[in-house]
């Protein structure tokens, strides 16, 4: 399926990263689970970003799902998370247009001190129901052709990403943003050996 | 375990009540959790969904499986209220766990002493496929269902209604989307069709709205070989079905305006003689209606569908699948209609070894750009390079192996085109 699910604005302090603003479409999955879905995705945006080097892109492939990041120079990071059909390079482009709109509507003073809730940015729902059909790239030609794909780093695994001696599991267990409920999901779905996967 | 028991009774009561009173139940799903810490019902029931704690599923399925493996030998004798019972403890039981033969054979029994209804089945099994949408049993189910209402239409003379159809496929739909590449709903899907239509008039519509289905469906699910084998089994449908006997307008007119830039005379056999080379006026109209289709369909997924896709998605090996079925059955389709037989350059590469001539020598004729010796005899002989049709497609491969020169799938396509097909 042709898919976007999540796309997250983060702000990356040195190590730490804070959320500015986020959108998601979990209308596929099953209605009890989409509490905990949006739990991990925001939990993966967050881990995802604080492992990427400022000026560079990543994409993460994990099991049916694709996650593409870029931290820009000035901190400032957007993620998109889509199934495996979603053409990534329309993700890339997708991301550099939010940030680009973000950078020019928010000041980049006030990123660092910003709380979610406080954030006025209603386009990025907008862009979320637009952008479920790839063909709305055209319109982005032009940062299409600025995107150099070769630089994308791609990773197999979400455990490619995390440095050495980090295990996904200890990170699950030690994180504040998930639910009891969430981490039993989480634990569920490792033993069917298909994480993210709910169904 | 008397306590269990009763919990367990309590559950059973709690969901055949909603399943009872909701018919517009829209999800049935397991809840994952560790253990009873809430000290809650188990049950959850939100804007008609339903959902079960995984801690209570063991108590649960453990008594149900008690009773229902001890009544299930004495079901003959047991006496009509109390099957009513056993059913609420079957629905249950499915619902936690699809796949047991056992369970819906018990249910099969009921239904045929009148205890269920057959709208009701329908029903839960569809609550059962929101769960497992793979779930081969209910779908089984389902089928059996169905082949009852029809058989007493049948019997009846009834025509079956287009209604019941589109609700089948709704059933199909959801669980072709919960499940990515869900061979088992598209294969019911195929079933609908060849045992609801014969028992409906309105094949020509019918079929010509799943095409449109299957477009809309591809086009969101481009690397889904079940999408487009459901699509392939249509295109075949369209050529051999001797009841679908109108001009599928929007195909038919996109290859005379947009790729052929002709005008639409009317006369749509010309289009045959046209593209075919030669008329064959020895075919029935209704023949020649099927072919029209046929062709202007295989034109089409090849000229706008999958070249649409393919240029948003490239890479994706389902297309290229879909797009070698296409061109082999544009390569077959003049002889088919001319009824010479079709022979590709690796089937007969493949009869040239049985017949022990030599293969290996280069020179050696193409046998597929010539006609059979039988054929000649005919005066049917189609030579590969005198009708348009054959143009038009090698200007077509030509144009896609140069703009898709930097894909990764193109040389594997160019060689079964060249080798298995004998097509440059």
């Amino acid at each position: 399926m042709v898919k976007l699910y999540c796309i997250s604005i983060l702000y990356k302090d040195t190590t730490y990263a804070t959320w500015l603003k986020s959108a998601f479409d979990l209308q596929s999955f099953s209605f009890f689970q989409r509490g905990s879905v949006q739990e991990f995705m925001s939990f993966f945006c967050k881990t995802i970003v604080e492992r990427t080097i400022p000026s560079s892109r990543q994409s993460v492939k994990e099991g049916e799902y694709m996650c593409h990041v870029y931290v820009r120079h000035d901190n400032l990071a957007g993620v998109v998370i889509s199934d495996h059909e979603y053409p990534s390079r329309v993700s890339h482009t997708l991301i550099t247009k939010i940030l680009d709109e973000f950078a020019a509507k928010i000041p980049a003073v006030n990123w660092p001190t910003l709380q979610e809730r406080d954030v006025t940015f209603p386009q990025l729902n907008t862009y979320l129901t637009k952008y479920q059909n790839p063909k709305e790239a055209d319109a982005m030609t032009k940062i299409q052709e600025d995107l150099d794909e070769t630089k994308i780093i791609l990773h197999n695994t979400i455990q490619a990403v995390l440095e050495r001696g980090e295990k996904l599991d200890d990170l699950v267990n030690k994180s504040e943003g998930l639910s009891i409920q969430s981490k039993a999901f989480y634990k569920t779905a490792r033993k069917t050996n298909s994480c993210c996967s709910f169904t | 375990m008397s306590e269990g028991n009763a919990m367990s009774i309590r559950i059973i009561k709690i969901i055949n009540d909603i399943i009872k009173n909701d018919h517009e139940l829209q999800e049935f799903t397991i809840i994952p959790t560790e253990d009873n810490t809430r000290n809650k019902s188990p049950v959850l029931y939100e804007e008609h969904n339903l959902g079960l704690e995984s801690w209570c599923i063991k108590h649960v399925y453990e008594y149900a499986c008690s009773v229902l493996f001890s009544q299930r030998k004495q079901l003959s004798r047991t006496p009509h209220s109390e099957l009513e019972k056993l059913n609420r403890i079957l629905i249950v039981a499915i619902l936690i766990n699809p796949e047991v033969g056992t369970f819906w054979n018990m249910k099969r029994e009921l239904v045929e002493k009148d205890v269920l209804n057959t709208d009701d089945e329908l029903y839960f099994s569809k609550i059962v496929l929101s769960h497992k949408s793979k779930s081969n049993e209910a779908f089984a189910y389902r089928r059996w269902l169905l082949s009852r209402i029809l058989n007493k239409m049948a019997a009846n003379h009834m025509a079956f209604p287009t209604h019941f159809l589109q609700a089948e496929f709704q059933v199909v739909h959801m669980a072709s989307t919960k499940c990515q590449n869900n061979y088992h709903s598209w294969n019911h899907r195929i079933w609908c069709m060849e045992n609801i239509l014969t028992y409906n008039h309105n094949i020509s519509q019918i079929v010509y709205s799943e095409l449109n289905y299957s477009q809309e469906w591809i086009n969101e699910h481009v690397s889904e070989h079940t999408g487009y084998h459901y699509r392939q089994y249509l295109i075949k449908l369209v050529k051999e079905h001797k009841r679908i006997v109108s001009i599928y307008e929007s195909f038919y007119n996109f290859v005379v305006k947009s790729l052929l830039k002709t005008s639409n005379d009317g006369d749509w056999r010309n289009l045959l003689d046209y593209l075919l080379g030669k008329p064959n006026r020895t075919r029935l109209l209704e023949e020649t209606c099927s072919y029209v289709n046929y062709i202007s369909i295989l034109l089409y997924d090849l000229f706008i569908l999958i070249d649409q896709i393919n240029e948003i998605y490239p890479e994706h090996e389902a297309l290229y699948s879909h797009r070698k079925f296409l061109i082999h059955h544009l390569l077959k389709a003049p002889h088919d209609y001319h009824g010479s037989e079709f022979k590709s350059k690796f089937n007969s590469e493949i009869l040239q070894l049985a017949d022990g001539r030599n293969v290996t020598d280069s020179g050696a004729p193409d046998r597929s750009t010539k006609p059979d010796p039988s054929d000649n005899k005919l005066k049917m002989s189609v030579k590969q390079d005198d009708y348009v049709l054959y143009e038009i497609l090698s200007t077509c491969e030509r144009n896609f192996a140069a703009k898709n020169s930097n894909s990764m799938q193109l040389g594997r396509y160019r060689k079964w085109s060249k080798h298995v097909m004998g097509f440059e």
